[in-house]
């Protein structure tokens, strides 16, 4: 049962069409800081996960505040650029039957599977997370 | 390869792989030829347990994903704080069956 194209342009398609759901629900709430939290860890253990915050700088960059959309969590300019950038490369996929993001998927894969860029991602995931717990998010 | 060989993989092993998978493992180990054994013994494979261990405390930063070797899934599900919470509980009563999948994937490759 390995990951085939169609799995992961379906998995790619849903997820998309729930992180926009997601944000148009929050959409009202942005400022109010009164979102629904469903992040298990932060409900659990009270201490913000390394993504936390995210849907709070997705919002304010769609209300136009980058410098503020940072400051919440640097994961928001990741999140919405693939909210921007994989329905349109899916499409364009779909639309000329080639699996051109299939093979980019499978090449950043084993990109970070090298340790010289694995070490940096986890500590920068980790500096992240340390500065959100800082943050109270 | 000896029928008692293929017994004793089985054996040591069967609890990395899902029950239908065992009977397609034997056939291609019965078929097998004798030297092969020495690549068999040096392969490891993921205990779903502990996947199951680490996806139970670890799963909302996805550790569990990265650990089987789905990083680009992995990523996504750290992004979305666990998909929003439900990824994770999904995982939960998915990774076992994932872990055999990969063990299944690793040992199809080793003995082609």
């Amino acid at each position: 049962m390995a990951l085939t194209r169609n799995k992961l342009y379906a998995f790619m398609g849903v997820g998309c069409g729930v992180g926009a759901t997601w944000l148009i629900y929050n959409y009202k709430s942005y400022n109010l800081n009164d979102g629904l939290t469903l992040c298990l860890v932060k409900n659990v253990t009270g201490i913000p996960c390394p993504s936390c915050g995210s849907t709070r700088a997705v919002e304010a960059l769609i209300h136009g505040n980058i410098i503020e959309s940072v400051l919440w969590n640097p994961f928001g300019l990741l999140l919405t650029s693939l909210l921007v950038i994989l329905p349109v490369w899916l499409l364009l996929d779909l639309s000329r039957r080639s699996d051109s993001l299939f093979n980019f998927y499978f090449w950043v894969e084993t990109m970070l599977k090298q340790k010289k860029y694995a070490i940096p991602a986890i500590a920068l995931a980790t500096a992240n997370w340390i500065w959100n717990i800082y943050k109270g998010l | 390869m000896d029928a008692q060989k293929v017994d004793m993989f089985i054996m040591t092993n069967g609890k990395f792989f899902e029950s239908h998978h065992l009977i397609q493992i034997r056939d291609r180990l019965t078929a097998m030829d004798d030297n092969r054994w020495s690549i068999l013994q040096t392969l490891q494979f993921k205990d779903p347990t502990t996947s199951l261990i680490v996806s139970l405390l670890a799963g909302g930063f996805a550790i569990d994903r990265f650990i089987i070797g789905d990083t680009g899934l992995g990523i996504a599900k750290l992004l979305t704080c666990g998909g929003l919470g439900v990824w994770v509980i999904v995982d939960w009563f998915l990774i076992m069956g994932l872990t055999r999948e990969k063990n299944f994937i690793k040992i199809q490759q080793a003995l082609v």
